[in-house]
């Protein structure tokens, strides 16, 4: 199994203490797409930063490819984000400062093996745009460099963290799409958090989270390209 | 302010002159010169009655001791020219501007009072019933601060100069004084111990001593030094506050960017980004301010070193000569805030980096805890425009006190 976690628990004291996930289970293969739905509030974004080595959890287990990050120290998990873990955020957070092409070098720069940032702008379309900067792009745009910028360190997984939430109807259906073709071209293992269900037709596994437990884990045998999804 | 006030302060140098010293140092520097150069006194006296055998008296105070005369003269109703007698052992003249005495008839005058009064080089002064030529300025070791009495505590060059003439011209002077000036040969000893020895001596030949004043505590002589030190005080500290105001900031600055790009950096840290690698991102901008900084406070405070000491020394009379800058000087003097910019921005750019990278990708840092002043006050009663207004300041005062401590 690429990706399994278990036992999963995390809270936080704010206050009160809150009980963000409680006790997660999940598996997914390599290659596959996964997608997280859920509500608000319903520890989402907390499950992906931990699978993405950015939080960690306060006790049970992940193993992604042959890491254990449970067992990771802040040295080590820093190695894992920088070499096999690649993020796209709801609001892109680019660095306003740089070009898209400078964009996609500022982790290109980082990588052991980044793919060439040209093949990756033209595969996001996104070539002729390389000397723009970020506020001279629409929305779309700005994920598609946000998609480029995750990818050319050929990441072995791609987290998605609501990647269509700020983005109109057929903008988003683009978006999903790269995505999808992301992972058929470069075999990427794609986890998507959304609150939006009808993503998750073009999922190979749902998981269906609520109040920070998996209440229902769904696998779809055939999966809806990206175009034909409508919501 | 501080780079320029550092470098001012700092960078000047005279080439022969023991390293390390600072430009607030230059008039002791000069005075050091002077002293060395043209052999000031360690102590004088006069007598007021007979004659002291010189070539006795040195043997036994193992001293060089030179007699010279010396007469008050009175050049207006407001004017005292106080005339010197040439001496070639002990408080040589030094020459400023002009030339050296060669002939009876000249004069060597005192730079502010002849500034003071219009004399000019070439001028001439009419005194005693003689025509006195001014053909140099002049500076003394024992007039290194030319007051008129020793107890007297403002120099007033309008009012009151030196002169050196020859020994020849006091013959046209009435109530000419014999003053004697001591220089011990030993100068390891101690002056007091010597001092005694000579003053036994004179009371063993009966001479009766009228003033007898010790360099030590001759305003004259010493005021130099306690200006210097008053200088020393009050340079050390600014500076040292410009610095640290400079630290305080550029600190804020670099906070308040750091703090504005916490998302890009929480993003940065998520794809692999090294604590170590964004610091060192984050602390060029300081650095490069504190470089630019201390290269252009040395540009422009290498011009200025010449002024501020001529400032520094215009009370007292001291030849300026030539500055040479002192270039481990300069470089310490870029250098210093940049070391100084460096370990201030280290701790603050540290300061915002410890965040967990999902914690600064909220693009909050904020903890949202309620300030114990939005709790001491119970503003149910009041209007809401008023509630609003006092927790909007409470907010301000309790933001300004983070920065504070930041």
């Amino acid at each position: 199994m690429f990706l399994s976690a278990k036992g999963l628990k995390k809270s936080y004291q704010s206050g009160t203490l809150t009980e963000v996930l409680r006790g997660v289970d999940m598996e997914l293969e390599m290659g596959q797409v996964g997608v997280i739905l859920g509500p608000s509030g319903s520890g989402k974004s907390t499950l992906m930063n931990i699978i993405g080595g950015v939080d960690r959890a306060d006790s049970g287990c992940v193993h992604v490819a042959e890491a254990v990050l449970t067992e990771l120290d802040d040295a080590q998990l820093a190695e894992y984000r920088r070499a096999d873990v690649g993020f796209i955020f709801q609001f892109y957070n680019l660095v306003p400062n740089l070009t898209v092409g400078e964009n996609v070098e500022v982790v290109a720069n980082i990588s052991k093996n980044p793919l060439p940032i040209e093949e990756v702008l033209a595969a996001v379309g996104l070539k002729e745009k390389k000397h723009r900067f970020p506020r001279e792009l629409s929305g779309g745009e700005q994920q598609r460099v946000s998609i480029a910028r995750a990818i050319v360190k050929n990441p072995r997984i791609l987290l998605c963290d609501e990647p269509t939430g700020a983005l109109d109807y057929e903008t988003a259906r683009d978006v999903l799409s790269l995505i999808q073709r992301v992972n058929a071209q470069y075999g990427t293992t794609i986890l998507m958090i959304t609150h939006n269900s009808a993503i998750a037709g073009m999922a190979h596994v749902v998981y269906k989270l609520r109040s920070g437990e998996i209440v229902e884990t769904v696998h779809n045998a055939k999966t809806l390209p990206a175009e034909r999804i409508e919501w | 302010m501080a780079l320029y006030r550092r470098i001012l302060f700092d960078t000047a140098k005279l080439p022969d002159l023991c390293a390390g010293n600072r430009t607030y140092h230059q008039p002791r520097l000069f005075s050091w010169r002077l002293c060395r150069k043209n052999v000031q006194e360690d102590l004088y006296f006069s007598i007021s009655g007979g004659e002291v055998n010189l070539e006795q008296a040195e043997v036994q105070a193992n001293a060089v001791i030179e007699a010279y005369p010396s007469v008050d003269v009175s050049l207006s109703d407001t004017a005292t020219l106080r005339l010197l007698g040439q001496t070639e052992k002990v408080n040589i003249p030094a020459i400023i501007e002009g030339r050296e005495l060669k002939s009876p008839g000249e004069i060597l005058l005192d730079p502010a009072f002849a500034k003071s009064n219009g004399y000019l080089l070439g001028s001439t002064i009419d005194m005693g019933g003689q025509s006195f030529s001014v053909v140099g300025y002049t500076a003394l070791p024992q007039y290194i601060y030319p007051l008129q009495g020793v107890n007297d505590l403002l120099a007033v060059p309008a009012s009151f100069g030196i002169s050196v003439i020859s020994h020849e011209d006091f013959r046209y002077f009435a109530g000419v004084e014999q003053n004697y000036s001591v220089r011990f040969r030993d100068r390891a000893a101690s002056p007091n111990e010597q001092a005694m020895r000579l003053r036994d001596y004179l009371q063993d030949e009966e001479l009766p001593v009228s003033d007898w004043i010790a360099a030590s505590n001759n305003k004259r002589i010493s005021l130099v030094e306690t200006s210097v030190t008053s200088y020393q005080a009050m340079s050390l500290p600014l500076s040292l506050s410009m610095i640290l105001l400079s630290c305080l900031i550029v600190g804020i600055m670099t906070w308040r960017m750091i703090k504005r790009e916490g998302v890009v950096i929480g993003t940065l840290y998520a794809f692999g980004y090294r604590r170590r690698e964004l610091v060192r991102h984050y602390m060029a901008i300081p650095m490069l301010l504190a470089l630019v900084g201390g290269i252009s406070g040395a540009l422009l405070g290498v011009p200025c070193v010449k002024p501020s000491v001529d400032v520094m020394v215009q009370s007292y009379l001291i030849p300026v000569p030539q500055i040479i800058f002192n270039f481990t000087d300069i470089i310490v003097s870029i250098i210093m805030p940049v070391v100084a910019l460096g370990i201030s921005s280290y701790f603050v750019v540290n300061s915002v980096l410890k965040h967990p990278a999902a914690e600064l990708m909220k693009g909050n840092q904020d903890s949202g805890k309620v300030s114990r002043l939005d709790k001491l006050f119970k503003l149910e009663r009041l209007r809401f425009n008023t509630k609003f207004k006092l927790r909007e300041q409470f907010r301000v005062c309790l933001a300004s006190y983070s920065w504070f401590w930041v």
